[in-house]
């Protein structure tokens, strides 16, 4: 065959090809068939999804309402077997005071004339259990409540950093939160304040601005030095650390040369934290961040899986994942700083609660989330619990030194475990 | 559906365009094939094709309509891309990954029972089925294109682009992947693909764009494009085009190298 005839000979077997290609003899007209089989099956997998998810979040569940009976009954009874110097409440006593406030501020909403006598059954209770104790026992309970809270954003805004940076030692504090909030509370304790309660407006004001006006100005600069197009994330990486230093160097040097032994007692008191706990205004400020943040976190828990992926894999399957990533950054400096001015230093969680999740589950979003959040409230429950026997003297070591002393070894045994799976 | 170019500039540097004239087109059931030597900006013109870089000049339109007017969900559904190289950031599993196609088309709801139909039809359709427990940083990078590639599939598109769905790839992988852009091909879909080997325009049967760093692009159907000629001026190779049948009377073209003779050099 010559050369000729055989490239007429290709040219029409390609023809050929292409009027077979063309003629309904070769191809169904729809690009992909979806069969009845792959439906049953699909639901199959739907079902036996979900039976993995319900057994996890069960054995979660059952978990933190252990610790959270633990921290609920414990520590005034606990305290005293160590020897503390607390005032101290048998578990019957306790368990008197929860049925006390489900009958004056449960039951009325069912019956509004027992309203009425719920003034007469605090009196009462008063008179043989003493004036203090009903108070005490149900902000150790609202405590517990908010700790689970902050256990849990800490967790979450964890997760949501290391994915939008896809990296799993990027921790919240990277774009400067933490040493916002030292900062604020420096000035706080500068301006002669010993304790939140000496002006909780005050202290609020401090350390949410400066907490997140430190972050507006990273994320403001990395975007001027990308040119005001989009959002680098090394520029921000870089941008946050840069500032960190800096505004570490600050807070160090007021703390080293500039405080006395008054203010940097009061500087200590006021960054643990202690009593904001049971103030109102923070209570109720942690509450609406609480939600407001973690609301949208859960409805964009599956769209949320785009953000530990280049932009282009994100925006070519129809998801702004610039905008995506930008936000998760806001909700976890958001959630950050709430659990930070609520509980003080404890950003060691954030960046060890993801990493064990992602070892124990997919790294699909929506299980690290819900993981997440379970072993974080688990975690922080547990540290809290301890924290109730560490009393060297008369003073209680602070639940963030807790946290890196109980988190870290078992944080190195589950990475050694993990063989890198993370 | 029609994906055209007409008269396309593109690059990254302002006022300094890679390529400039560049018209063609690929229709639902083609295969088009970029080639061209390294630098010659064949992964930019395809990122300016989908939008995802501003282009300089020119027009982009699918049926009709301007890509760059096209809200991301549209140009999803129109779309699907599947770049180069895909550094995994953490150990999704491979049913997880190829879910992850359906975002754009979710909104704030979860995956429905619907969504996991389309998954697994998907990954059926590209024969990694068996892989959808495993973790997909633990499975080979031929199994990782075809993962990559049902998750496109999930978006239901009309278009898939590959950005050198082969590289990297050995030779049983290279033609497994290529294998299954014929199978899609006749099954309607249109295929714009980048890749370094003119053999793949051959096998695909499809129209190849060429581009080159100081010529005009070319565009036409393999035959026409991939000559001896045009190989020489693009990468500086001698080349001979080669025809055969094979044992099952498939028409097999190839495109052979040509070494200077010991003698010559």
């Amino acid at each position: 065959m010559s050369g000729d005839s055989a490239k007429t000979y290709a040219r029409s077997m390609i023809e050929r090809a292409k009027e077979l290609r063309e003629s309904d003899a070769f191809a169904p007209p729809e690009t992909m068939r979806l069969t009845p089989a792959s439906a049953a099956a699909a639901k199959a997998e739907a079902r036996t999804s979900r039976k993995v998810a319900r057994r996890w979040v069960v054995a979660f569940a059952i978990i933190c309402a252990l610790l959270a009976g633990f921290s609920l009954l414990l520590p005034y009874y606990g305290i005293d077997a160590m020897g503390g110097n607390r005032q101290v409440y048998s578990p019957r006593d306790v368990l008197a005071c929860y049925q006390l406030w489900f009958q004056t501020h449960i039951l009325p909403l069912f019956d509004p004339a027992l309203a009425n006598q719920a003034g007469l059954l605090v009196n009462r209770f008063a008179e043989t259990h003493g004036d203090s104790m009903y108070t005490l026992v149900i902000n150790r309970a609202v405590v517990t409540v908010i700790v689970a809270g902050c256990g849990l954003m800490l967790a979450v805004s964890g997760l949501l950093f290391q994915a939008a940076f896809r990296n799993p030692l990027a921790a919240p504090s990277l774009l400067g939160v933490s040493d916002g909030v030292t900062l604020g509370v420096i000035i706080y304790t500068m301006l002669g304040h010993a304790n939140i309660a000496d002006d909780s407006k005050l202290y609020l004001l401090l350390v949410y601005g400066l907490g997140a006006a430190t972050v507006v100005v990273v994320l403001l600069l990395s975007r001027l030095m990308s040119g005001g197009r989009r959002y680098n994330v090394m520029d921000m990486l870089l941008l946050g650390t840069v500032i960190c230093q800096l505004l570490a160097g600050v807070n160090s040097f007021v703390q080293n040369f500039v405080m006395d032994e008054y203010q940097w007692e009061g500087f200590y008191n006021v960054q643990q934290a202690g009593d904001a706990l049971v103030d109102p205004l923070i209570q109720g400020v942690f509450v609406v961040i609480f939600v407001v943040t973690l609301i949208p976190a859960l409805l964009l828990r599956f769209r949320f899986n785009m953000i530990s992926f280049s932009n282009e894999f994100g925006t070519m399957a129809g998801v702004r994942t610039g905008l995506l990533r930008g936000f998760a950054l806001v909700l976890g400096s958001a959630m950050q700083l709430a659990a930070m001015a609520t509980i003080g230093q404890v950003a060691m969680l954030s960046l060890a609660v993801p990493v064990l999740v992602r070892y124990m589950m997919p790294a699909d979003f929506r299980s690290q989330f819900l993981g997440n959040c379970l072993v974080g409230v688990a975690m922080l429950l547990a540290c809290v619990a301890i924290q109730h026997f560490a009393i060297i003297g008369i003073v209680t070591m602070p639940v963030g030194t807790i946290v890196s002393v109980f988190i870290v070894p078992f944080f190195v045994w589950m990475v050694a475990l993990g063989k890198g799976r993370w | 559906m029609k994906l055209e170019a007409k008269d396309l500039a593109c690059g990254w540097e302002k006022g300094k365009p890679i390529q400039r004239y560049v018209s063609f087109r690929v229709e639902s059931g083609q295969v088009c094939c970029i080639l061209g030597p390294n630098g010659c900006g064949k992964s930019t013109l395809l990122k300016t094709m989908m939008g995802l870089i501003p282009r300089m000049g020119g027009r982009v339109d699918v049926d009709g309509q301007d890509v760059g007017r096209m809200s991301p969900k549209q140009r999803a559904s129109a779309m699907a891309y599947v770049s180069q190289a895909h550094n995994p950031p953490f150990t999704y599993k491979v049913r997880d990954v190829v879910m992850l196609g359906r975002t754009g088309q979710l909104g704030l709801s979860q995956p429905s029972a619907r969504d996991l139909q389309i998954v697994r039809t998907a990954m059926e359709d590209m024969g990694v089925m068996h892989l959808a427990d495993r973790m997909y940083t633990d499975i080979s990078g031929g199994e990782l294109q075809l993962v990559m590639i049902a998750r496109a599939l999930t978006q239901r598109p009309q278009l898939l682009v590959l950005d050198e769905p082969t590289a990297a790839l050995d030779y049983g992988n290279a033609m497994r992947v290529i294998a299954k852009v014929r199978q899609l091909a006749r099954r309607g879909y249109g295929v714009l693909m980048t890749t370094h080997s003119p053999d793949h325009a051959f096998m695909l049967d499809s129209n190849v764009v060429l581009l080159q760093r100081n010529n005009p692009m070319q565009f036409g159907p393999a035959v026409d494009v991939i000559t001896e000629r045009n190989m020489r001026d693009a990468y500086g190779v001698n080349v001979e085009t080669k025809e055969f049948i094979s044992r099952d009377g498939q028409v097999i073209r190839m495109c052979a190298p040509v070494f200077p003779h010991e003698d010559e050099l």
